[in-house]
Formats: structure tokens, C-alpha cells, sequence
């Protein structure tokens, strides 16, 4: 006898698809179909079965990597509103600590070790970080040769450099 | 971060991640699809009036950014590539889960997503039909082309479970 099987779209709808897809009428047939041939029984079983198979093995979990990262992410994100405040407050420091550089050491190998700590830190930010220590390290050492108009301007100067140096770092 | 948005991305981090390793295949890119949709939820994490955006919202978000890494990837992209790098997860993996890496990987990168977003992660047609601006049909159609082929795959290499 020949026989009319289901094809493979009416048993994939009849499968997976979603409430309402298949009318009564349909579904019913493809029931009475599935009772009575076990070709299209076996069709549907195994379609059925790679399907869980997929959703039992495909799914990846999120490494914990990943909590981490958004963390430190956000850490700079919450710190941005402050950041106006904070630049001012390490632009100061900045400059404040020029001058007492210029001032309080004798200079050369004093300078090194001083600077020294500052460039690890400055590394943890990138070029301008490097940049900015590197500028902050001449410029002391110019301020201790030059007369008080010059100090005043290699003070400003540097000062704007080092703000807007900061302003960058904070913004990564 | 805060506690709550902390919740929020432990609750979410698993499926961000799932969609944007199904697309990208590789840990580091997932990773920072992953990342980069919880910063935006973050920045949007007060706007809705459901107290943190909704499941389906975040999600769309990682789809854009999937698109935009399918976009800059498209030479290398292929769905016949057979570099199907779990996330970790690679040396003891049974042969079940071979197989269906080997399933997963004979889809092209949209019939993929597709199978993830509906059979992965549960949602419905509709949902990701608003998700993907993809019609319903297409959808449905593309699901079912995609079942079929990994049966025939998982058929070939024995169908274990």
C-alpha cells in the first residue's frame, strides 16, 4: 500500500512550533498519522532528539572573568562625574609637588629616586602617564635654574599640560 | 559597582555571553561583546520603569554589537569554519557536546543566533522578531532549515542522547 508520509515541515511545525500554529484540525491528523506509522514516528523521535541534544550541550557559560572586567569597567564610569573635582585636586598635587621638587632636592640622582615610584604609577596609565612624569621630571629640574618669572611660567605651563594629562588618563 | 547592577549582570551574564560566543566563537571577543552591553545597560540601568532593563532590551543590545563584529569580520566569517573553540570548555568535552559544535558550526552566524535566541535562551518568535527586525516567517523558516540540518549532522555522527 502506498502510503502518504508527513513532511518534514508539518512535523517540524508540529514539533517546535509555538501554541496556535498547527489548527485543531492539523494537529489532530498529524497525531493520527504519528499513532499509525512509525517511519514519520521515528522521524519526529529523532528530530526531536538532536533538538534537546542542542539545547542540553550548546548553551556556554560566562567565564568569571567577565564580572571582573565589567567591575573594573564601571569603576571608571562612577568615578566620571567626580572627575572634574579630582583632576583639580591631582593637578594641584601635581604642581605642588613640582615645586617642592625644585626646591627641597638637590637634584640629579634625588630626582631619579624620587620620580622613580611616580613612573610605576604612570605606567598603570599609558603613554600620557609616562609622558606626564617625564615633563613633570624637566620641568623640575629647569625650575631650579631659572629666575622667579620663569619658575612662574614653566609653573603654569607645565601645570595646563599636567591637567589636561590627567584629564585623559581619567577618562580611560 | 552597585549591589543591584551587580545582580543585574550576574542574573544576565550567562546569556549575553552564550549569544555573543555563538557569534564570535572565541572567548576574548565574546567577552568584550559581553562587556561592552552591561556597560550600556549600566548607562541605561534607570530609565525604565521596570527598576533595570528588561531581558529582551539587553539582548538587542547584544545583538547590535554582534552585527557590528559580523560587520568588521565578514572576510574571515565563514559558516563552513571549523574552528568551534568552546569557552573553556574544550579538553574533557564529551562527544555529545562535539557533535553538536560540529552541528552549531555547519549554521552560517544568523540561523545560529536564531537557533540560540529560541531554543537556547527561550524566547519566543515574536520576541526576536522585535529583537532582529526579522519577520516571523523568515524566522520560522530559517529555524526549521537550521533544525534540520543539525539533525542530519547529529544523525551522522550517531545521535547519542
Amino acid at each position: 500500500m502506498n502510503v502518504q508520509h508527513l513532511d518534514e515541515e508539518l512535523l517540524d511545525r508540529f514539533a517546535f512550533g509555538e501554541p496556535g500554529e498547527l489548527d485543531e484540525v492539523e494537529r489532530l491528523r498529524v497525531e493520527e498519522h504519528l499513532a499509525k506509522c512509525s517511519k514519520c514516528s521515528e522521524a519526529l523521535e529523532l528530530l526531536v532528539r538532536s533538538v534537546r541534544m542542542v539545547e542540553y550541550w550548546g548553551s556556554v557559560k560566562a567565564p568569571e572573568s567577565l564580572i571582573t572586567r565589567v567591575r573594573m569597567k564601571l569603576r571608571h564610569k562612577t568615578v566620571a562625574p567626580l572627575m572634574p573635582i579630582v583632576v583639580i585636586a591631582l593637578g594641584i598635587t601635581d604642581v605642588a609637588r613640582l615645586w617642592v621638587l625644585a626646591w627641597s632636592l638637590s637634584g640629579g640622582l634625588s630626582t631619579i629616586v624620587e620620580a622613580l615610584p611616580r613612573m610605576l604609577e604612570a605606567l598603570s596609565y599609558g603613554w600620557t602617564g609616562i609622558l606626564r612624569v617625564v615633563l613633570e621630571i624637566v620641568a623640575g629640574s629647569w625650575l631650579r635654574m631659572g629666575g622667579i618669572s620663569a619658575q612662574m611660567g614653566v609653573l603654569l605651563t607645565v601645570g595646563g599640560l599636567v591637567l589636561l594629562m590627567r584629564r585623559k588618563e581619567w577618562a580611560n | 559597582m552597585l549591589k543591584p547592577f551587580e545582580q543585574y549582570v550576574l542574573k544576565y551574564q550567562d546569556m549575553v555571553y552564550n549569544i555573543a560566543w555563538h557569534v564570535t566563537r572565541n572567548q576574548h571577543d565574546a567577552e568584550d561583546i559581553a562587556q561592552e552591553s552591561f556597560v550600556r545597560a549600566f548607562e541605561h540601568f534607570t530609565d525604565f520603569s521596570t527598576g533595570e532593563p528588561p531581558k529582551s532590551w539587553l539582548c538587542t543590545v547584544t545583538l547590535n554589537l554582534c552585527r557590528d563584529w559580523l560587520r568588521r569580520q565578514k572576510p574571515v566569517l565563514s559558516g563552513e569554519e571549523k574552528d568551534y573553540r568552546g569557552g573553556g570548555q574544550a579538553a574533557d568535552q564529551p562527544e555529545e557536546r562535539a557533535a553538536v559544535k560540529e552541528a552549531l558550526n555547519a549554521l552560517d552566524p544568523e540561523s545560529r543566533l536564531l537557533v540560540v535566541l529560541f531554543h537556547l535562551e527561550g524566547f519566543s518568535h515574536k520576541e526576536i522578531s522585535e529583537m532582529t527586525g526579522m519577520p516571523i516567517s523568515m524566522i520560522k523558516n530559517r529555524l526549521f532549515r537550521a533544525r534540520k540540518k543539525m539533525k542530519e549532522i547529529l544523525m551522522a555522527e550517531g545521535l547519542r542522547r
